[in-house]
């Protein structure tokens, strides 16, 4: 484009333009493609009828999934699966809010400190929280077992959800909480009837969160659990010798499930009132 | 006036100093003062004056590093914002986005234990007085900036504190409504008769609804007193430029027996009252106490004509004799035919020249 | 009070495992159990060992070059995203986390079904004519690692790239266009700048994500492709060396430490949006 030109063109479709956009577009497409195209894999051979996981196609067959209720191994690491994340998204939840709250209230370097340290075990490599927590229960003496393995999920679900509530509460206006207190609400009255409502989506989305963490884990779980197995770690072991689709089929249910939680997770957590929108500069008529 | 004199102090600032920590500057520095029962009083002053930190230790939001507040004449000193029968109108209005109007305006009532008949009971009637009633089922954010505003005045108002603090409530509304929503405040005030602390920064707002203003400046009260004191005979430079607009004039005080005379160079002169002490000071005069006259009036003296400003209801002619620049304001009569460069001449009005205190 | 229980549970679940983690790398290790013997054996093994200091190169390299990888994808595509999907876009981030509720574990293993010697490229590369046999560095090779780790990595520099573009006022690049740069000066001069510390939080998460894996390097890794963390596993596991294995785990800890800092060191932007 030349300086002197007064009118821009707004568009320039030369060939070359197009192509480049097309090959965008292709580009951006492809990456969609490189993420789902395991997790198509997994469901499709969930309906192959035979055990080796590999093409050419032998036929549909649902019998992958009628299996899975048989399996007694299966049905118990599920079982215990379940039990150990909503033991620990319960806790989790309760103590991490409330550590929020106790840090959004306390500012300070040992405030920050605290803050920093909670969130070492989120980032530090899974064998390395594993082993250093497997010390640390053998020097207490506990055996390795349910509790160990909810309280070594704690130890990095609890983070996560005091950092999410955290955030939020930052977030909130502090007049807010000073108007309740102003209008006759004492701390706790002021926390649990002001505060609380306005933080919930973070709960919630804390909640569904360490849910996946939880019920997903495998490595920090390997080093503290005991006989029982959690269904990732009996998924694991059978991976290592190759699975039959019995497990393909267990993920794509589960699978199906988690969306079906996202999607009903994020129209409530969208519908709810945000204070974030509440503000708007707008002086309308009175 | 006389009557408010008269009234307790519902509010007093015994020596009230704020500092805090990582400063040195005070954002409140040694205030007293007390708010009289029913009265309508305001803290005028710019951002960072220490308006709003004056407020908040009121409301008990804030702790005194210095000093005392008093309630009722009782040292609130430690009593958290719960405990006190104070009531505040916040900026953003604060009102709760996940209650209805209605169960905001019942909140105070509940935090009192008021049973829930007769809390929806009172918080309809707060709702009436500031004819939001119909909107008791909406949500905050369902409102508009207006409607918020009187939701806030109501729910500060139902519990009936013994004084209500507005901090700059007006702040975010478009002029045409702040207006509007100065009536309303200044009526609701009379009728419910609890004293109002009310800050802003806008001298119009505090001019126009105060009984008294005390004018803040770096955590000082410049000066106290009514709207019209406060206009007519500010006490201190501050003052003078802060509210109404002023021509500030270094003098020369000189005893005439039955009066004074300030001489304030390049020819120009003042009469003042007798008993003005002699010697330096500075001279406020405000914009409209210099007229425009005629040829050979008593103490006028020529000016040029530097600038004509054109404001509508009033036009502002800026006049140059020698070093001194002053600023005449006068109605904008149609006909006036004053230009730039023009010889014409102005006369200080006795009775609007005031001696400031520096 | 609250704040007493936050300082209790740093002291004994953060703090305390920690400082025994590195009590335990100077005990020695005696037929399975740890004794109270303090020595420096477990470091000096670790550093003169045959295996130990080329694992921990070659898994960082792989992570290095898996997270910049995931960075190359991952970044354009919320640019583009952001710039030319309008209402979509929400969707596009959507779409984008979505993989992350599906079992880690899972994802990895699907790897071992795509990239396998009967799997479905290799297959379909046959049917189509183009190879006689199977590609066998698909599988069981640094290659499936890195492969791996690039794919679990992607939503993360996504995700924390897409908000960090979102947040650019759109007037910036008004502006920066109104001033006569190209669409390229644009990113280079405008929006890179600004977002490239939150692409380095990606880059890092991501970074994080494969040091520590262990599930990808023992799932479609093969013998070419063990990494460091299996060192660290079987410490635990067949070789019961704890204190070996807490030694492992220092030295681990310090030198990602080290890498991580120097990411953000490198990465610093001056001023910051409002």
């Amino acid at each position: 484009m030349s300086e002197t030109s007064v009118v821009r063109p707004v568009h320039r479709r030369s060939p070359a333009a197009i192509l480049g956009r097309g090959a965008s577009w292709a580009g951006f497409g492809a990456v969609y493609l490189f993420l789902y195209a395991p997790l198509v894999a997994i469901t499709v051979f969930a309906f192959n009828d035979s055990t080796i996981q590999a093409l050419p196609w032998a036929g549909f067959t649902t019998r992958w999934f009628e299996a899975i209720p048989k399996d007694r191994l299966l049905i118990s690491a599920l079982v215990f699966s379940f039990t150990v994340a909503i033991a620990a998204v319960a806790i989790a939840s309760l103590l991490g809010t409330w550590f929020a709250f106790a840090l959004h209230e306390r500012t300070g370097r040992v405030a920050r400190a605290a803050r920093g340290l909670m969130v070492v075990p989120v980032v530090v490599p899974g064998m390395v929280l594993g082993l250093s927590l497997a010390i640390t229960f053998r020097s207490l003496g506990l055996t390795p077992g349910y509790a160990t393995v909810v309280l070594g999920h704690l130890v990095f679900d609890v983070p996560v959800v005091t950092l999410l509530v955290l955030s939020r509460l930052q977030r909130l206006d502090p007049s807010q909480a000073q108007a309740a207190m102003d209008l006759g609400a004492g701390p706790w009255r002021t926390r649990i009837l002001v505060v609380l409502p306005q933080v919930r989506t973070a709960i919630l989305a804390a909640a569904l969160l360490t849910f996946t963490l939880s019920f997903d884990e495998v490595i920090v779980t390997f080093f503290l659990v005991g006989a029982q197995q959690t269904l990732p770690i009996f998924i694991w072991s059978q991976t290592r010798f190759g699975f039959t689709p019995e497990i393909n089929a267990v993920v794509t249910i589960i699978g199906l499930v988690s969306m079906v939680l996202i999607v009903v997770a994020t129209r409530v957590i969208t519908r709810d009132i945000e204070p974030d929108n509440y503000d708007r500069p707008d002086g309308g008529g009175a | 006036m006389s009557a408010t004199q008269q009234r307790a102090a519902v509010v007093s600032l015994d020596d009230v100093t704020k500092g805090y920590p990582g400063t040195d500057t005070k954002a409140v520095d040694r205030v007293s003062l007390d708010i009289r029962e029913g009265e309508f009083f305001s803290l005028l002053g710019p951002s960072g004056s220490g308006k709003t930190s004056t407020l908040r230790m009121i409301a008990g939001f804030e702790e005194p590093t210095q000093g005392r507040v008093l309630l009722d004449g009782l040292d609130v000193s430690g009593l958290p914002p719960y405990h006190r029968d104070v009531n505040t109108v916040f900026q953003n209005y604060a009102l709760f986005p996940h209650m209805t109007i209605q169960r905001n305006v019942e909140f105070p009532m509940r935090m009192k234990g008021v049973p829930s008949r007769e809390a929806g009971a009172r918080s309809t009637e707060a709702l009436e007085s500031v004819e939001m009633a119909e909107y008791g089922g909406r949500l905050p954010h369902q409102l508009s900036g207006g409607q918020r505003q009187r939701v806030a005045l109501a729910r500060a108002l139902v519990g009936r504190p013994r004084v209500l603090l507005l901090d700059e409530p007006l702040g975010a509304l478009d002029l045409r409504l702040r207006q509007q929503m100065q009536l309303v405040l200044k009526r609701l005030q009379r009728e419910v008769g609890i004293s109002f602390v009310y800050v802003t920064h806008d001298q119009g707002e505090a001019l126009s609804m105060s009984d008294r203003i005390a004018v803040m400046n770096k955590g000082r009260v410049e000066q106290l007193g009514s709207p019209a004191e406060i206009y007519h005979r500010p006490s201190t430079r501050f003052v003078a430029s802060f509210i109404g607009r002023s021509n500030l004039l270094p003098c020369a005080v000189e005893a005439l027996g039955d009066s004074s005379l300030a001489h304030c160079g390049d020819g120009i002169t003042v009469m003042l009252p007798a008993g003005t002490p002699a010697g330096q000071a500075l001279l406020s005069v405000r914009y409209e106490s210099v007229a425009l006259t005629e040829g050979g009036a008593s103490g006028g003296f020529p000016v040029t004509v530097d600038e004509v400003v054109f404001l509508g209801d009033a036009v502002e002619i800026i006049g140059r004799t020698g070093a001194t620049v002053l600023v005449a304001r006068t109605g904008g009569q149609r006909g006036l035919r004053v230009q730039r460069g023009d010889s014409v001449e102005f006369a200080i009005h006795p009775t609007g020249a005031v001696i400031l205190r520096d | 009070m609250s704040f007493v229980a936050v300082l209790a549970w740093v002291a004994v679940l953060v703090v305390a495992p920690n400082m025994l983690l590195l009590f335990y790398s100077v005990l020695t290790n005696r037929s399975g159990r740890a004794t109270t013997q303090l020595t420096l054996d477990n470091y000096v093994s670790v550093v003169t060992s045959d295996v130990t200091p080329l694992l921990l190169g070659r898994t960082l390299v792989t992570a290095v070059a898996a997270a910049a990888l995931a960075t190359v994808i991952a970044y354009p595509a919320a640019l583009f995203a952001l710039r030319n999907l309008g209402r979509h876009r929400t969707l596009a981030v959507l779409l984008m986390v979505v993989p992350l509720w599906i079992s880690y574990l899972v994802r990895v293993y699907a790897w071992k079904i795509i990239l396998g010697d009967s799997g479905v490229i290799n297959s379909t590369l046959a049917a189509v004519g183009l190879t006689d046999e199977p590609l066998s560095f698909l599988l069981y090779s640094r290659f499936a690692v890195l492969i791996t780790l690039t794919y679990v990595s992607i939503p993360f520099v996504f995700v924390t790239s897409y908000t960090a573009l979102e947040r650019i006022p759109p007037s910036l690049l008004e502006a920066a266009e109104d001033s006569g740069a190209s669409p390229f000066r644009v990113v280079r001069h405008v929006i890179w700048p600004l977002s490239r510390q939150s692409a380095a939080i990606g880059f890092s998460l991501a970074l994080l994500i494969a040091v520590g894996d262990y599930l990808t390097p023992s799932l479609v890794g093969g013998l070419r492709g063990t990494m460091y963390g299996s060192l660290v596993v079987s410490q635990f596991g067949i070789a019961n060396n704890w204190p070996l294995g807490a030694a492992l785990s220092v030295v681990l800890m310090v030198v990602v430490g080290a890498l991580l800092l120097a990411v953000a060191r490198l990465t610093r932007t001056e001023g910051h949006l409002e």
